[in-house]
């Protein structure tokens, strides 16, 4: 009998295991950033963000997969990005913002936001979460995090976006393509 | 027989052994509760205390016989039985709630969840110094233990410094081919340290106690399956410290 085997890969379950019983870095290591500390309250009441929906439907659809992955390849995303970037400071403030594929690549990551990635790739691909999600993760930060077609957005501000906000962004966002 | 009756009696064996335990039912379905005694599901309990921020702690802990050993009820919150509210919608009230606790003096606060790693057992989760996870020994339970150290694994990112305690293997059947086979794949599958050496065996006296609303080891004949619990509780202390300082765990 072979009740488990043929159901899963072992390697991987085992390393996932493994993992699970060392101590988290992110405890051990002494935090240099606004992360999880005591002022992380969880996840603010995003009932707004279900009205982005048809914006981010729209937007992804205006920035096909393929179109941002022509774009990410191309020789001056590097500039576009920058000028993104320094749109969101001016906008909203940002004190850090990163891009991941859906796979968690990193393509751009302002700030060494490293410790937020994970979190943000699992909220975006959520399927019970539609458009903008925002995760309290400081007495004075707010980790917004902006699915965008095939990618996913997070930007580090001192208050939640609205999402008139979001769709803004998504809109200066397709520019990158 | 599965997390609650694991819940109920491990929380007995600590109490047992000095440590001043309490013993939350969050489970919407109320378990606990239902396990130990019928007054205890009119009392108000954890999910009202999680609606209502005027309930104290102190309205809600049962005291029992064994003076190290307390209550608190799931209560009477039925908005929550279909374990509703968005992750980290209780996440501020739950903290409050074990810093509670800890103040009133209690070296151990055992919370048996619903089933999941989403809604309000998220947010236990989330709250929580370590976890221990109860799964029956049969094929269909334990393929789905991956899933769970998946979703353990996201849930360290928002509390990294929930420790896991590891798997342990509950309604071991030694006369089932497949009940025993379950258990032996899933040691060999996971490392050592990530299930537990005791198993708890499928065995009347379950059913007795629970009929009774007891512990197992409050009956005349219940001294072999509290030994089971005693075993468990001596693992779970060579993984975390417990006495003279509050810890909460989650099952």
């Amino acid at each position: 009998m072979d009740p488990i085997y043929t159901w899963l890969d072992p390697v991987a379950v085992r390393q996932l295991a493994d993992s699970l019983l060392q101590p988290n870095r992110a405890n051990a290591q002494p935090s240099t950033h606004g992360g999880f500390d005591d002022g992380f309250i969880g996840f603010e009441a995003d009932s707004d963000s279900l009205e982005i929906a048809p914006a981010v439907a729209v937007v992804s659809g205006l920035i096909p997969a393929t179109t941002v992955e022509q774009a990410i390849s191309a020789e001056s995303f590097a500039v576009k990005v920058e000028r993104f970037s320094r749109w969101m400071r001016q906008q909203f403030a940002t004190t850090g913002l990163f891009i991941l594929d859906r796979e968690g690549a990193v393509i751009f990551d302002e700030g060494g936001q490293e410790y937020l990635h994970f979190l943000a790739r699992s909220m975006a691909i959520s399927p019970c979460r539609l458009g903008n999600v925002h995760v309290k993760i400081s007495a004075a930060a707010v980790l917004e995090i902006i699915p965008i077609g095939a990618h996913v957005l997070g930007a580090v501000v001192s208050d939640a976006l609205t999402p008139a906000s979001a769709a803004e962004i998504l809109k200066e966002f397709s520019v990158l393509a | 027989m599965g997390k609650t009756t694991v819940s109920i009696n491990l929380a007995h064996s600590f109490a047992r052994a000095g440590v001043k335990t309490l013993l939350v039912d969050a489970d919407p379905q109320g378990s606990v509760g239902l396990s130990l005694t019928r007054q205890s599901r009119l009392l108000a309990g954890f999910y009202d205390y999680l609606a209502d921020p005027k309930i104290p702690l102190e309205r809600l802990i049962v005291p029992t016989r064994l003076k190290t050993f307390s209550l608190v009820p799931s209560g009477q919150g039925s908005d929550y039985e279909a374990g509703s509210g968005g992750m980290g919608a209780h996440l501020t009230r739950i903290k409050a709630f074990l810093a509670g606790v800890s103040a009133q003096g209690f070296d151990l606060c055992l919370i048996d969840t619903a089933a999941g790693l989403f809604g309000i057992s998220g947010d236990v989760i989330s709250s929580s110094d370590a976890i221990m996870i109860p799964q029956q020994s049969e094929p269909l339970g334990i393929r789905s233990v991956p899933k769970l150290l998946e979703g353990l694994q996201r849930l360290r990112v928002m509390n990294p410094r929930l420790s896991v305690l590891g798997v342990c293997l509950t309604m071991v059947q030694e006369d089932l081919t497949e009940s025993t086979g379950a258990a032996v794949a899933l040691r060999q599958l996971l490392p050592p340290a990530m299930v537990f050496q005791t198993q708890i065996p499928r065995d009347g006296l379950f059913v007795r106690a629970s009929a009774r609303g007891l512990p197992v080891g409050v009956l005349d004949d219940g001294a072999p399956v509290q030994r089971i619990f005693d075993s468990l509780r001596g693992e779970i202390e060579t993984k975390i410290q417990i006495s003279g300082g509050s810890r909460s765990t989650q099952s």
